[in-house]
């Protein structure tokens, strides 16, 4: 009786056509099989007419097999594969690119900066915050606008009194924000940010400063601008801008970048009567 | 697996499969976020590389080059701008490793073409030279080639080919005949055989209708590459 059922069984899963699933339905069909027989054994039939009943239950192997077919159906038994392995492929491979690359730090990181900052002043964004010399004169913030997809803003701009030197520093902050988050923010064409201010003061990108001499740098210019990189992340990323050397407290005060299409932001500036 | 298998949802195969593309498109979307996001095609690197310096988007492709290592090069014509974008091929893309702006006015460049393989034992070297170039009908060049720094292995006129709207190429060929025993026919074939020690200078004339003289340019340098031109 149990080749006979071994028969059955077989005749069963030629039927079924996706050969990965047959150790499945073998295995089901046995432990089905094996727990009719218990049943019928525990009412009182012996060993052997247990398993011949059990065997005429399960009924016509054909049609069994033609059922369970039509269940595990080839092509989403093969879709279902290539996907299992094809997720296990992209989740080795994202394990080595952030192991490799130490990029899961980006991740995280990103994540963090999404956070919107809205309030600049904690850390006043001066350079030498702990030096006695300086102290921040006036606070203010500029307009908006679109170049390139980029909305390119100045949410913060301070003027410190530097008073062993007698001159105002300006520290801003540069933001551009766009919905592209594949793409980097335009700090090569911020490297051409110039200044003027309404005393009449002309400020050089640092880039183009640094190719003269100190002669020629008073001559032409009063002094520099600088633009660092400070955070990015897929959305905004933000830039400090430093101006050095401002003799006088300026009215307002004009940022133009020359590379490519080219903004023009202005600050207005007023005395901070709160000290 | 079966200690696991009580906390999963029993889903069907329909689900299951739903569910797997589910996590691969999470699984690459991630992977690309961890690689920077590179750019699915060349179109889309060219506007990212516009973007940092905010151009318009009109650059129009000079040359190209492609590393056997993996640095790619691309040289965009951006009105009256010459921008050079470094890059390199990964799984998930294009990703751009660098972009610089030449404001000067004329860029050469000279390369062994390796893509092109040996021919009767020696590679074919090309020079191109591009950027604000009068509207010329044809081109020519009076190319020295030289063995390392000063020593000029041989001199040759070259007609130019336009490459693009301001780019043109020159191909190089060999002065020296292989019986030639002298020092400059070794330097050459040495040089033909991408033994990257030459240096390169010439003379570039540019001519209109009726082969009238436009323009004549001393380019002194030529920037080596020892990448593949495509």
């Amino acid at each position: 009786m149990e080749r006979h059922f071994g028969n059955w069984v077989t005749e069963v899963l030629d039927c079924v056509r996706f050969r990965p699933d047959r150790r499945a339905i073998r295995r089901e069909l046995e432990a089905h099989y094996e727990d009719h027989v218990k049943d019928l054994e525990r009412i009182g039939y012996d060993y052997k007419l247990a398993r011949e009943r059990a065997l005429n239950a399960m009924g016509d192997p054909v049609e069994v097999g033609r059922a369970l077919d039509k269940v595990h159906k080839p092509w989403l038994g093969w879709l279902w594969l290539a996907s299992k392995w094809v997720l296990v492929l992209c989740v080795s491979l994202l394990l080595c690119v952030v192991s490799y690359r130490d990029s899961g730090y980006n991740i995280c990181h990103d994540l963090h900066l999404m956070r919107p900052q809205r309030d600049y002043e904690p850390n006043g964004y001066s350079l030498e915050l702990n030096n006695p010399a300086y102290s921040r004169a006036t606070v203010t913030q500029g307009g908006t606008v679109e170049r390139s997809g980029y909305s390119i803003s100045i949410p913060y701009a301070a003027l410190w009194w530097n008073e062993l030197e007698k001159n105002y520093n300006m520290v801003a902050i540069l933001r551009a924000e766009d919905g592209r988050f594949w793409d980097h923010g335009p700090y090569r064409a911020l490297q051409t940010l110039s200044m003027t201010d309404s005393t009449g003061g002309e400020f050089a990108a640092l880039t183009e400063w640094k190719e003269y001499t100190y002669k020629e740098r008073r001559e032409r210019w009063d002094g520099f601008v600088k633009v660092s990189f400070i955070k990015e992340n897929p959305f905004c990323s933000e830039y400090l801008v430093w101006v050095s050397f401002l003799e006088e407290m300026p009215q307002w005060t004009e940022f133009t970048c020359s590379s490519g299409e080219g903004f023009s932001l202005r600050l207005e500036w007023e005395v901070d009567t709160d000290g | 697996m079966a200690k696991w298998g009580k906390w999963l949802p029993k889903w069907d195969r329909k689900r299951k499969i739903i569910r797997n593309l589910l996590c691969i498109v999470l699984a690459l979307f991630l992977m690309s976020w961890a690689t920077e996001f590179p750019s699915l095609t060349k179109a889309g690197l060219i506007r990212r590389a516009e973007r940092q310096y905010l151009m318009a988007g009109d650059s129009q492709v000079l040359l190209e080059t492609d590393s056997i290592g993996g640095g790619c090069e691309l040289y965009l014509w951006n009105q009256g701008d010459v921008l050079q974008v470094y890059y390199d091929r990964t799984l998930m893309g294009l990703w751009l490793d660098d972009v610089r702006l030449y404001d000067e006015e004329v860029g050469a460049f000279a390369g062994i073409d390796l893509a092109a393989g040996k021919q009767d034992g020696y590679y074919p070297i090309h020079l191109f030279v591009f950027g604000d170039l009068p509207d010329a009908t044809s081109a020519e060049m009076d190319i020295t080639l030289s063995y390392t720094s000063n020593q000029m292995v041989s001199t040759c006129t070259a007609r130019g080919t336009r490459a693009a709207e301001n780019c043109w190429r020159f191909d190089l060929t060999r002065q020296h005949g292989d019986a030639d025993t002298s020092q400059q026919a070794r330097w050459e074939r040495e040089i033909f055989a991408g033994s990257q020690k030459e240096r390169y200078s010439g003379v570039l004339r540019m001519y209109g209708e009726n082969e009238a003289l436009l323009e004549t340019r001393d380019i002194e340098q030529f920037r080596r590459t020892t990448m593949r031109w495509l």
